[in-house]
């Protein structure tokens, strides 16, 4: 079996993304999954799992390969908090349970790649702050915030990664751009580097903002 | 009764509800998942005689090509919150959950309603306190006779009943299943298939999902008349109801087909959805390079060189990775022979794909890693010559430490051509260069026939590796590989931990040997290892050298045949590849 490249896609889910976003979203997830498909390395490497958080994080698809993932339904609830922590805790588990690291009888798979959509600030502060410095103890090759819409909080995303960005609006338009960067940006997590360095993103396109 | 489905109506709706319940918890209790319990999905659940068909409930549940399994919410009393805040008055559509089926519901016993109201009163962390069976227990009672309604509630009615009633009034309009929904017909996800790979699915499978989100016997239900994409390659069996073939073109489409209860009754459409994916192989594309680049490089590369005793045998060749970006290769090799001295020397290395200019590491530092070897080597006096015909032996301490230094020096030499090569470039950057940028990794070979057999050392940085054969079947590995946890982790001759002197971290570079039997040598970049060597187990085996040997005849007998050979299909492996052999004349592999 060949090395794969395992992604993790976390998506809020909250309220606030309920109507317009959300559909936009989807719409954003279908594309990038038909674009990876056109790319015959991700089509042999990438397996993807997505992760819901709004009052609760879940793993809406488990880590599946590209060939047969297939997109799972994706809702909103009304209202309530965000619970970025806590999907931050199942990223971590979901990571430490998943991807293959070399041993003797195996090649271990690429470090892993986790993007992160949201359009607000975690709620879940304390588990939050403390999954930010478990994150960083994992093998990641890169882990990508996009803070979407008005009212993302940008502050809490930086302690979380440097690899911040900002997306203005919340349209179909907007996440197509932002996920045909991050399918560019997937395919080029499937070659060497150095033991502890991070992928080299790719430029953004012009609707997504590199927040410094 | 409001909810509907194919003229069915739930007769009694607290009696559904809380049967619906029983089934969640139990359900629950089990770890087992269910789908999303909404109202559109509790429209599927009424039986022929308006009760909570639980057989049906299950079925669908179970099925997550049917309904996909959402909700794994430990807690009942999660549904009963849902509820509340339903019920306190938000909006509600057909796709909210459970909360939209009590929302419609006309008639709640009071004990139910007290109890609900109880529950929204505490805050949520107190709502683990309240046991799903006093809701149930709630539910059993006696309901009361008329609905509620804001005109006859009377003063000091609890809260919850007002907003009950006033969310009856508001909701009908927003909480009708939309009809639109209701005539849609059923849609079947199939599993996806590959182009070029057999596929199936089982017979009978589509009819009994559609079936069991109906409420019919799925042991009756046929499906008829799918017309799958003319030449697809796969076909539908109407005798088994099996889908199966060789998909021969990519594909997404959704397929109209005609669905049958029984035998005795009516068509009704419904749907699959099938996704094909394209053959990886049919879609690398063969991109030219930049022409306006710094560091232009070709895409292949190959060398024929007689040395003495052997002749080498050299190719390297841009992956299929990189040539479907239109990149670079980053893979180089650089040969070289001491005529007068017999020491034949090879080199080969790999850039680094994530940095920016490794195509030109790779170059300097084979090419300054083999002139410096040539220099040192080249004249009979040289010191590793002499010392070994001091000694008469090469196995010897001095011997192995001049070679371990001489090989050192040359990867500190190309090292530092690099450094240099950052500070002030050869050619014109469009960005001002770092060390990392030239990231590289680098695989010394040098060999020459001495008394006892054919000496051979290594010195390696990096992933790839390098072997020596003492038979046609088997052979040795001359390099200990530097993988890290994870693929693509590895170390460069840039990093400066690589070239510490310390006698840990060089003993396990060096590798110094003399094969009285010796059919050949192989160094070679990860492009070739990764495919060949599955793991790192299977790089020690001797007999995976065997095969490779042997895999490797064709592209031995000419350098133009070796380039051709590295071209072979691996799945997940299309990185640059670079190999050079070494192999004596007398060996019964024949050169053209």
């Amino acid at each position: 079996m060949s090395r794969r490249l395992p992604v993790y896609v976390l998506l809020d889910t909250s309220g606030s993304m309920r109507g317009e976003p959300i559909q936009a979203l989807k719409v954003g997830l279908q594309s990038l999954v038909s674009t990876l498909r056109q790319d015959p390395h991700a089509l042999e490497s990438v397996h993807l799992s997505i992760i819901t958080f709004d009052a609760q994080a879940r793993v809406v698809c488990p880590l599946e390969s590209l060939e047969s993932f297939q997109m799972p339904s994706i809702e909103c609830p009304q209202s309530g908090p965000t619970m970025t922590g806590a999907a931050l805790e199942l990223l971590c588990q979901c990571v430490d349970r998943d991807v293959k690291k070399t041993t003797g009888d195996q090649k271990g798979d690429w470090r892993p790649i986790a993007f992160l959509i949201t359009d607000g600030s975690p709620n879940d502060t304390a588990l939050y702050e403390r999954m930010t410095a478990e994150i960083k103890k994992r093998p990641f090759a890169s882990v990508i915030a996009c803070a979407a819409g008005a009212k993302a909080k940008v502050e809490p995303l930086k302690k979380l990664t440097s690899q911040l960005f900002n997306l203005e609006t919340m349209d179909s338009h907007s996440f197509s751009g932002l996920f045909q960067w991050v399918s560019s940006t997937v395919s080029t997590g499937n070659r060497s580097m150095g033991v502890s360095s991070s992928i080299v993103l790719p430029p953004p396109p012009p609707e997504i903002q590199v927040v410094v | 009764m409001i909810l509907r489905q194919e003229g069915r109506t739930i007769k009694d709706s607290v009696k559904f509800v809380r049967e619906m319940v029983f089934e969640l918890e139990s359900r629950h209790f089990q770890n087992r998942p269910h789908g999303r319990i909404n109202s559109e999905n509790i429209t599927n659940w009424i039986s022929k005689d308006g009760e909570f068909d639980k057989n049906l409930f299950n079925h669908n549940a179970l099925d997550a090509s049917c309904f996909r399994a959402e909700s794994f919410t430990p807690d009942v009393v999660g549904v009963f919150r849902l509820s509340v805040l339903k019920i306190t008055g938000n909006e509600v559509d057909a796709g909210t959950p459970f909360s939209a089926a009590l929302y419609k519901t006309s008639v709640w016993p009071d004990a139910f309603l007290e109890k609900l109201e109880e529950f929204s009163k505490v805050s949520s962390e107190k709502h683990k306190d309240f046991e799903v069976k006093d809701f149930l227990v709630a539910l059993s009672e006696t309901p009361i006779e008329q609905p509620p309604t804001v005109a006859n509630s009377e003063p000091g009615t609890p809260a919850v009943k007002h907003d009950v009633s006033n969310a009856q009034e508001q909701a009908p309009q927003k909480v009708e299943v939309p009809k639109k929904f209701a005539k849609q017909p059923i849609s079947v996800q199939l599993k996806n298939g590959t182009v070029g790979k057999p596929y199936e699915y089982e017979a009978g499978k589509i009819a009994k999902a559609i079936a069991a989100s109906c409420g019919d016997d799925p042991e009756k239900a046929f499906i008829q008349n799918i017309k799958l994409p003319e030449g697809c390659g796969i076909v539908f069996d109407e005798k088994t109801g099996a889908i199966s073939g060789s998909p021969s073109f990519a594909f997404e489409q959704e397929i109209e087909l005609q669905y049958f209860k029984d035998t005795s009754s009516e068509a009704r459409p419904a749907k699959i959805r099938v996704l094909i994916n394209p053959d990886p192989a049919s879609l690398w594309k063969d991109l030219p390079t930049p022409s306006d680049s710094p560091y232009q490089k070709k895409n292949t590369d190959h060398q024929f060189l007689d040395a003495g005793d052997y002749q080498v045998i050299a190719a390297s060749r841009r992956g299929r990775s990189h040539a479907n970006k239109g990149d670079f290769r980053d893979d180089d090799f650089s040969l070289g022979f001491c005529k007068d001295t017999g020491w034949v020397l090879v080199t080969v290395a790999d850039g680094a794909g994530s940095a920016k200019f490794s195509r030109k590491g790779s170059q300097l530092a084979t090419e300054t890693a083999q002139s410096r070897l040539t220099n040192a080597l080249k004249d009979s006096k040289n010191p590793i010559d002499q010392l070994i015909e001091y000694h008469k032996s090469w196995d010897n301490s001095e011997v192995k430490a001049a070679v371990r230094g001489l090989l050192y020096e040359a990867a500190l030499a190309a090292h530092y051509k690099l450094v240099n090569e950052a500070k002030s470039p050869t050619e014109k950057l469009p960005v001002e260069a770092t060390l990392r940028n030239f990231d590289t990794t680098l695989i010394l070979l040098i060999m020459k026939k001495i008394a006892q057999g054919t000496l051979l050392a290594t010195f390696s940085i990096g992933d790839g590796g390098a072997g020596a054969m003492v038979s046609p079947e088997k052979g040795l590995p001359l390099t200990q590989q530097d993988n890290g946890e994870h693929a693509g982790q590895t170390v460069f001759l840039t990093f400066p931990s690589t070239l510490r002197q310390d006698e840990q971290n060089l003993a396990q570079r060096f590798h110094m040997v003399c094969l009285p039997e010796f059919f050949g040598a192989i160094a070679m970049t990860d492009g070739i290892t990764d495919p060949k060597f599955p793991s790192d187990a299977s790089y020690s085996e001797p007999s995976q050298w065997g095969i490779l040997w042997k895999d490797l005849e064709s592209g031995l007998s000419s350098a133009e045949n070796l380039l051709e050979w590295m071209n072979f299909f691996s799945p997940g492996n299309h990185d640059d590849r670079t190999l050079v052999a070494v192999i004596p004349k007398k060996s019964k592999i024949s050169h053209s």
